[in-house]
């Protein structure tokens, strides 16, 4: 219920100047109290079960199997009826966030809504880095663990390729796995909210480096980056969010499906996981000190990789209001690869605000999914 | 009333905002972090070798030697896997070359993973299916061999 409402019942009318209460107070003066009543008892109960984890509202909530590991890396497949939609989608999730922020909450899930569309949908998930994990590189991931998964995802999907999709940095190892690997079975490739340009990226992400903080003394005992500067770094970029985050807890305590998606965003939003440090030592040299994708100068495993490898249909999708890889910074990259088939989605929305809420279960999401329906097959 | 406390705060927050998020890409600021980070990452080192010093002073593992046996650990299960695709990659081999092959030359003796997908559209027909087809079996063969279900 609208504060104001409840706080100004008195002056609420309608056209004919009545009250809308009025009914109902000449029948019970009391109604007003009695809903400010029953509305600040909400709020302290709702209060009450968010402090001791209560109830928490659940995530990650499309069932689903695991058919493929390596160390702490999982492939999932999302159960489906009978998808209608080949080839089957990968999805490549980021190093440095939990994958279930792409399948949020029922009704708010990117997945869910992949599968209700007749996807047969697979996650790549890396898992939760730690001492074992300190000294993949970039070619553990792109050499080892995607050619992997997606061979798997084809067998499993009838041998007719896959739809690689990267979200974040997940594209960015989705980019470097196509380009190293030209002849495996990608059939489509999406990158979404993905850095190119790193110049262009926020100074905050890009301090690490030559004459800003050594990569070294960003890693803790277990030779990561830990979680907790990681999530530093997010933060720096708008100092505010917490607090205003905060304001909009209290703000909207009295309302239940306010607090369920509060706890289900703030859940991912802060608990990010560790980066291993030896990519991180990777990513500073090749991107943020060389920008590797702009210059061409990408080695990885010892050879040279090129963009213009990339011949597969290929879609970058990118947020107008992405505060944490600027638009900027990810512009022309269909230029780079070298599919004849290569298209920008430009879409009003920010990092997140792609795959969450409103916003892109009414226009991104839909979007998204027609681009890849048109470069599928779908049977009737 | 209820909505004075947070239109203040919008306020508050619209005006200070730009200039924290200013102070925080600057160069001052990031040589500060960097300062304090490399002074940081020092002081542990240094509490972490005294610590060290004094557990294997009284014959006590201390953490760095768990430390470096998991990543021990690590990097001989990462060798195992090295050796098994191998193993794959010969045993996949080894039969197809025994057999007669009809143009003369060995063929693969698993269908590659990396094929061109049946009903690839035009677009972008560059792209693959263009090369010799069992250039990665090792791929999908550790693929399946560390399969979960």
């Amino acid at each position: 219920m609208p504060a104001t409402t409840l706080t100004k019942p008195e002056t609420a009318s309608d056209a004919n100047g009545k009250s809308p209460h009025s009914d109902a107070q000449v029948s019970n003066p009391l109604a007003p109290y009695t809903e400010m009543w029953e509305t600040g008892v909400r709020r302290w109960w709702n209060l009450t079960r968010h402090v001791m984890g209560i109830d928490r509202a659940p995530v990650g909530q499309t069932p689903r199997d695991a058919v493929w590991s390596n160390g702490k890396a999982v492939l999932y497949r999302y159960r489906s009826e009978k998808p209608t939609v080949q080839p089957p989608l990968l999805l490549v999730m980021s190093l440095v966030s939990r994958s279930f922020i792409l399948d949020l909450q029922p009704g708010n899930s990117f997945i869910e809504r992949l599968v209700a569309e007749g996807f047969d949908v697979f996650l790549l998930d890396w898992g939760v880095p730690d001492e074992e994990e300190a000294n993949n590189t970039l070619e553990t991931y792109c050499d080892e663990l995607l050619p992997q998964a997606v061979a798997k995802v084809n067998q499993m999907g009838g041998e007719v390729g896959v739809t690689v999709f990267g979200y974040c940095y997940g594209g960015l190892l989705s980019l470097l796995y196509a380009a190293g690997h030209p002849d495996d079975p990608i059939r489509n490739l999406v990158v979404m909210a993905t850095p190119v340009d790193f110049t262009k990226m926020p100074t905050v992400m890009t301090g690490v480096g030559e004459g800003g903080i050594d990569p070294a003394h960003l890693m803790d005992h277990t030779g990561n980056v830990p979680a907790e500067a990681v999530r530093a770094s997010f933060t720096l970029l708008t100092p505010t969010s917490d607090l205003s985050t905060v304001m909009d807890f209290w703000e909207h305590l009295d309302d239940d499906k306010f607090l369920s998606s509060y706890q289900a965003m703030t859940s991912w939003t802060r608990n990010h996981i560790p980066f291993p440090g030896a990519t991180m030592v990777q990513t500073v040299e090749m991107f943020i000190e060389g920008n590797g994708f702009v210059t061409g100068d990408l080695m990885l495993g010892g050879r040279k990789l090129d963009l213009a490898d990339i011949k597969v249909p290929f879609l970058n999708v990118i947020a107008e209001r992405d505060h944490i890889v600027p638009p900027e910074s990810t512009y022309g990259l269909d230029q780079l690869v070298g599919s004849d088939d290569a298209t920008e989605m430009r879409l009003p929305a920010g990092h997140v605000g792609l795959i969450v809420g409103n916003g892109a279960r009414k226009r991104s999401i839909p979007s998204m999914i027609g681009w890849m329906v048109e470069h599928s097959d779908v049977a009737k | 009333m209820a909505k004075q406390w947070r239109e203040i705060y919008n306020e508050w927050e619209k005006a200070v905002a730009p200039g924290l998020q200013q102070f925080a890409a600057s160069d001052g600021f990031r040589d500060f972090m960097a300062a304090s980070a490399k002074v940081t990452s020092a002081l542990t080192a240094e509490f972490e070798r005294a610590s060290r010093r004094w557990l294997h002073f009284w014959n006590l593992p201390a953490a760095t030697d768990v430390r470096k046996l998991r990543q021990q650990v690590a990097a001989v299960d990462r060798e195992l896997k090295g050796l098994k695709n191998l193993v794959f990659d010969v045993v996949a081999v080894a039969p197809a070359s025994d057999e007669p092959a009809t143009n003369g030359t060995a063929q693969p003796a698993r269908k590659p993973a990396v094929s061109k997908p049946a009903g690839a559209k035009a677009t972008g027909s560059k792209s693959t299916a263009k090369k010799a087809p069992a250039k990665k079996p090792a791929a999908a063969k550790a693929a399946s061999a560390v399969e979960v279900s």
